[in-house]
This record gives structure tokens, C-alpha cells and sequence, in this order.
């Protein structure tokens, strides 16, 4: 596909409107579009908005053999993919021009800025490293996708963690979360990307032009920098000449942003450590899904806007979705609960009290203590659930509501929704 | 199983879409059946409803769906109303066309279809052999579809039977745009809606406010295609701009006063 051409009358129109300093969505020339930033529930996934523009980026490793040029360095590697759901002249599995100008900025600034310690990602040097892949998706495209797809990926890595590994005499042993807290990886800086417009051969900025500024513009200047002040990466997408206080310019700009940015990165990573720290599934993506959907109502045809049906109150809601998740994600409570082994925690427990208490003011930080301790009320919180759960059963009724008045499904050939009701539209409620 | 969840998730919403954005249509929600492809239409139609339109097709006698969308009916006409964002050209409809590019007698224009249309140049007012319209690439022209065979270049024509323009002809100046993203700022967020066609009908329909509304505020030009894209021209690029930004907004306002209300908000806020 192709996507249409920019016409005269729109160029005309945009360009009088840049050079007066207004722009069509109300913003002034030096002002940036809203960013949105999610981190995802399964860790090292991320979603990043900037206006209509949409990217998600996912992190995941696995163990393979360095190169014999570095033996104690792990690989980091990107893979973007611009698909036609983001821009209908792109071609499924096909970069293009722009997605390998897109790569290859991608694997500068994040690779090449050595913003990530690969020398604490090697497990046993010559043989055995992680290999870090980072999935950048476009998913919808409106200017400055260097600036969401570098934000969102950033986010990813920052986000991710590692399984824990230990070093045997012959064999390594990988250890899954719940044996051993996984490791962050280490990043030293975040490098953060400002796309900046370039109209009149550089003598007027526009920054965070959309794509169709962009295309009216005579060129733009990326620049990625962190909040520590360095400059990690500068592109320049057409062949300007900029003098040098332009290009200053520019880059005072994007260290504003940077910090600025840095500041929202960090504190989306604390706020979902703390969550997860306090044994809170964090709600990931879900939120990203309008609760239009998520919950189910009667619209009146002539409602003006989308039924705005509230979401019930955080804590029944939890109620309600904790059971599934606990069940998926706890290998201890498949099947039945080991009731010895509650007991054998209970045992250690109380040794770990006595010795504490013995030995006073001093403070025993053993791992295997935080460990059992957290293994002890993971299992206790999935028992009382498992116990809700079974009680609840039998007095709920799940109940389909399908949205819109009732008669005009009932007519058309709804067969499907006997069979399968899906998840999303299925309401349980609870009689008492 | 997936594949039933999905097409039940995706009845929904386009019974959710036909809710939201159809509330001041003449056909009523509570009367509408909606339809998927595959489905046979079994409603007994009035007297002899011979005349089979949009998203219909016929299978010996059976009359298949071809297309998702609610059932519409009248005088004998059946047709499907469509939820949808691709144009798809169709005898008698006024598009809006860019121009891409020149060949022999014929201008090639993108109408937004999967394949570019064609417009001869002798069928422009007043064009003889040596008088061709002067048009560039990347001009835009206001044009009505008169042959849309299926697999094969649509041809536009700016004439009527007459060789009268009637409105139709090459757009200057103003600004052209497509309703195509629109985004609902609700306590939710990332999520877009992409409707366009849609906008487009009701923008034209004589019951729509819109546009008087926005008449009774601002002095301006529109022209509304069926391909789903609009131009507007305004004296001043600031009028444009506030034009073109309660245009794409309004497609989820059916209250007169909320109408009004965004216009005079938008009349008076400084770009």
C-alpha cells in the first residue's frame, strides 16, 4: 500500500501556520506531545505513547557462546519491525529505508552509548554469556518514532530482569524466580532521544513535529542524551548545513527533555518495584485497555458518549482477578498445598526466631531467611484464596451481559455467546 | 474457538460503535439487526425489495452479507450500513482526489481506494482538446465516480450530464485532511478509535448540526468526500486550524448543547 501524497493546499497551509508559530493541534513551536509510558506485568515490556504515535519494546535473554573477539561481553540486540497496522506503506517483514535508519540509531544510542554493562552480563567467560534481545514494535505511527521507540525501549531494559544463575564445577544452574530473586541489569545512563524540526534551512526549530508537519518540514535533527548531560548520539536526516549555535540549540533542548524524561522513566520503574515488592500484581497493559470494554453496560442510543460505566473499586476488583493470576503464576499452589511443606517453613521460622533472639541486636541477613519467609506467605495468601475461592464458587453465577439493549442481539444469530464467552465481557457477580 | 471469541468481541464493539456514533441517525438502535459475512438475510423485506445495495450480495436467491454492518431498508431498497475506513468507490458518490501523476489524456488520482482513478481531461467544465485543465501533482480535485467497475481504475468525472461543474472541479487553497484518527480521552488511555466514512455521511446529512453551528461562529468553505476526506477554507490559518480541530473532534458529539458548547470554546482559544 501506499500512503497518499502530501497535497499542495496542505503544505501551503501547514508551513504559513509553523512560521506564524501555530500548529494544528494547538501546541507552540517549542513544545512536546504528551508521553504516556506503561511497563507491562510480565517484566521487561513496556508501551510508550507520544501523541498518536505508539511503540512497545520487550526484553528477554537467553544463554548462548560469546564471540572469541569477546569472551567475557554479553550481546545486546535489536530487532524492530514496522508493520503495516502502524503505516499502510509499510511491508510486513520488509525495514525499508526508514526501519533501518531506525535500527541502526536504535543499536547506537543503546548499544554503542555502552549505557548497559555487558561485562556483568557474561556467566563463564569463552563459553557461556546472556544474549539480550530487545523487540521494538512499531505500533502506530505520528512523528518522532525514534523518540517513542528509543523511550520505550529504554523503559524495557530498565524494567527487565535476569534469572539468577550459580557457577557449579561443571554446570551452571539457572534458577527461576522463585528459588532466586532475578537480577536487573546493570544501566549506567539512559540515553533519551529529541526529535527536532528544521524549517527555513535550520533558522527556526519545531520540536515534536507529527508526521505531517514532518513531511512539510526541510529536515529534522535527532539528538540523544542523558540527564548526566552527555550527548550519547546526533543524526541529522537531510543534508542541511546547520552552524554550530544551531545545533547548540538543538541539543539544549533535548537535555531538558532528557531529564525531564529520565525523572518519569525511573519513577514508573520504582512505583512497579515497590508493587511487586509488596506481592501486588501489577496491573500491566490492562490499563491501556479502555474499561469500555473491559466492563459491560446498557448504552442508550442516543448517549452522546461512550457509556462511562466506573470501575468498580480497586479492592473488589482484585478480588476478583487475584485467584486466576496467583494460580498462574505460583507453582505452588498447582494442585494441592503442600501442607508439610508449610510446616517445614513454620519449623525454620521459628529456629530463625530463636537464633535471632540469642543472638540479640544482631541482625541475621541471610537470603534463605527473606526467602522461606516469602515462600511461607505466598502460600498462606494462595490457601486463604484457594479457600475464597471454592466458598465463592458455588454461589456466583457468571452472568454474560452483552453491550447495547438486549433485543436486537437476541435477534441476530448469537450462537457463539452460549458457547464462549469471552473474558473480557463476562461479569461475575455474587449473590448473597 | 478463538476465532468465534473474536468475531463475538468484534459484534460487540461494532454494536458499541453503531451506539456511540449513530445517535442522531434516523434509524433507530433498538430496531437494527447487524450482520456478518456469511450470513443469509431471512427478514421478510418489504413487498418485492429488488434493489440489493452495499454489503449484499446474491447467491441464487439467498442474499448473502458480504460485509459486517446493520441491515437498512426502504422503498424497496436493502442495503448494509458499514463500519469502515477503506473507501471503496461506488457509482454516483462525490469523492475528494489528489492528483499523483499525468499520462496521455488521462490524470491519475488517489481517491484513498486500493487502486488509483482516473479522470480524462475532457471531462473538466469548459475543457476542449486544447484547452486541458492545468493541474499539478499534488493538487486536489472535487470529482463524482461514474464507472466503478470491480478490478479495474475507477474513473471520475467533474462534469454532469449537462457538462455542467456544479461545484465539482480543482479545490484552491484551503486544507484538506481525513478523519482518520481520533482518539477517546476517557479515564482510559493508548486507545484510539479510527472512524472516517462514517463522520463523512453524517457531516452531509441535512439532519446533522455540525455545520450550521459551526456556520453561525466561523465564515468558511467545506467540501465533504465520501472517501472520508474533508476540505474546509477560512479567511485566516487560525480559523482553519480551530475548523479543522472541532471537525475531527466532533465525531463522538450528538448533544446540540455539548455542539455548541466545543465550538465557542474552540471560537475564542488562542492557537
Amino acid at each position: 500500500m501506499r500512503v497518499p501524497p502530501l497535497t499542495i493546499c496542505e503544505k501551503a497551509v501547514i508551513l504559513e501556520a509553523l512560521r506564524s508559530g501555530k500548529r494544528f493541534d494547538f501546541r507552540s513551536l517549542e513544545e512536546f506531545r504528551d508521553v504516556k509510558l506503561v511497563v507491562g506485568s510480565e517484566v521487561g515490556t513496556a508501551i510508550c505513547t507520544i501523541g498518536n504515535t505508539k511503540v512497545m519494546a520487550a526484553v528477554s535473554a537467553q544463554i548462548a557462546e560469546p564471540s572469541s573477539m569477546r569472551p567475557n561481553k554479553g550481546v545486546i540486540n535489536i530487532d524492530v519491525d514496522l508493520s503495516p497496522m502502524a503505516n499502510v506503506a509499510n511491508e510486513h517483514d520488509r525495514l525499508g529505508s526508514k526501519g533501518m535508519e531506525l535500527i541502526r540509531l536504535l543499536e547506537l544510542i543503546i548499544r554503542d552509548s555502552r549505557c548497559i554493562d555487558v561485562e556483568s552480563l557474561c556467566i563463564r567467560a569463552g563459553s557461556e554469556i546472556w544474549k539480550v534481545r530487545v523487540d521494538v514494535r512499531i505500533l502506530d505511527e505520528d512523528g518522532s518514532l525514534l523518540d517513542c521507540a528509543c523511550l520505550a525501549a529504554i523503559t524495557a531494559l530498565q524494567h527487565f530482569k535476569r534469572p539468577n544463575v550459580s557457577l557449579e564445577a561443571h554446570h551452571t544452574l539457572i534458577y527461576s524466580e522463585y528459588e532466586k530473586a532475578p537480577v536487573p541489569l546493570n544501566i549506567y545512563h539512559m540515553p533519551i532521544c529529541t526529535t527536532i524540526g528544521l524549517l527555513d534551512k535550520g533558522q527556526m526549530v519545531v520540536i515534536d513535529p507529527t508526521e505531517k508537519e514532518a513531511a512539510c518540514l526541510d529536515g529534522s535533527i535527532v539528538v540523544a542524551c542523558n540527564k548526566r548531560r552527555e550527548v550519547c548520539a546526533l543524526h541529522q536526516s537531510t543534508n542541511l548545513v546547520l552552524t554550530t549555535k544551531q545545533i547548540e540549540r538543538c541539543v539544549k533542548l533535548a537535555m531538558a527533555r532528557a531529564e525531564a524524561l529520565t525523572a518519569v522513566v525511573s519513577s514508573i520503574i520504582k512505583e512497579d518495584r515497590q508493587e511487586r515488592s509488596a506481592f501486588k500484581r501489577p496491573d500491566g497493559f490492562a490499563i491501556t485497555t479502555p474499561s469500555l470494554i473491559l466492563t459491560t453496560g446498557t448504552a442508550a442510543s442516543r448517549q452522546i458518549k461512550a457509556p462511562v460505566t466506573k470501575r468498580e473499586p480497586e479492592s473488589s476488583q482484585r478480588s476478583l482477578y487475584q485467584p486466576s493470576v496467583i494460580i498462574n503464576e505460583n507453582p505452588l499452589s498447582v494442585g494441592s498445598v503442600k501442607q508439610e511443606e508449610v510446616d517445614e517453613d513454620e519449623l525454620l521460622a521459628e529456629q530463625l526466631t530463636t537464633i535471632q533472639n540469642s543472638v540479640g541486636q544482631v541482625a541475621v541477613t541471610d537470603n534463605q531467611n527473606t526467602v522461606m519467609s516469602n515462600r511461607k506467605r505466598e502460600v498462606e495468601e494462595v490457601n486463604n484464596l484457594l479457600e475464597g475461592l471454592d466458598d465463592s464458587e458455588e454461589e456466583e453465577e457468571i452472568q454474560t451481559m452483552t453491550l447495547g439493549p438486549s433485543e436486537p442481539v437476541v435477534n441476530t444469530k448469537m450462537v457463539v455467546e452460549e458457547e464462549a464467552p469471552p473474558i473480557g465481557l463476562v461479569k461475575r457477580k455474587k449473590k448473597k | 474457538m478463538f476465532l468465534k471469541c473474536i468475531t463475538h468481541l468484534y459484534l460487540n464493539q461494532l454494536i458499541l460503535h453503531y451506539l456511540l456514533f449513530h445517535g442522531n441517525n434516523h434509524v433507530n438502535v433498538s430496531d437494527m439487526s447487524i450482520y456478518l459475512p456469511g450470513d443469509v438475510i431471512n427478514e421478510p423485506s418489504s413487498s418485492d425489495s429488488s434493489i440489493i445495495g452495499y454489503g449484499i450480495n446474491l447467491r441464487g436467491d439467498k442474499r448473502l452479507v458480504t460485509q459486517p454492518g446493520a441491515l437498512r431498508s426502504e422503498e424497496g431498497k436493502v442495503w448494509l450500513s458499514v463500519h469502515s475506513k477503506r473507501y471503496i468507490p461506488q457509482e454516483g458518490d462525490r469523492v475528494i482526489g489528489i492528483v499523483t501523476s499525468k499520462t496521455g489524456d488521462f490524470f491519475r488520482l488517489d481517491i484513498g481506494t486500493a487502486e488509483y482513478a482516473m479522470i480524462n481531461f475532457t471531462n473538466f467544465e469548459g475543457a476542449t482538446k486544447r484547452n486541458r485543465p492545468n493541474l499539478k501533482t499534488g493538487d486536489i480535485i472535487y470529482a463524482t465516480v461514474f464507472d466503478s467497475t470491480p478490478r479495474t481504475e475507477a474513473e471520475l468525472t467533474c462534469v454532469d450530464d449537462e457538462k455542467r461543474a456544479r461545484g465539482m472541479g480543482q479545490l484552491n487553497g484551503g486544507y484538506m485532511f481525513k478523519v482518520s484518527i481520533l482518539k477517546l480521552d476517557m479515564d482510559c488511555y493508548l486507545y484510539f478509535v479510527q472512524v472516517s466514512l462514517n463522520h463523512c455521511r453524517r457531516l452531509i446529512s441535512p439532519s446533522c448540526k455540525i455545520l450550521l453551528t459551526l456556520g453561525n461562529f466561523f465564515k468558511f468553505e467545506i467540501t465533504v468526500g465520501m472517501n472520508g476526506r474533508i476540505w474546509i477554507n477560512a479567511s485566516t490559518t487560525d480559523d482553519i486550524i480551530k475548523i479543522h480541530d472541532i471537525l475531527v473532534k466532533s465525531e463522538l458529539v450528538t448533544d446540540e448543547d455539548e455542539l455548541i458548547a466545543m465550538v465557542q470554546n474552540n471560537y475564542t482559544r488562542s492557537v
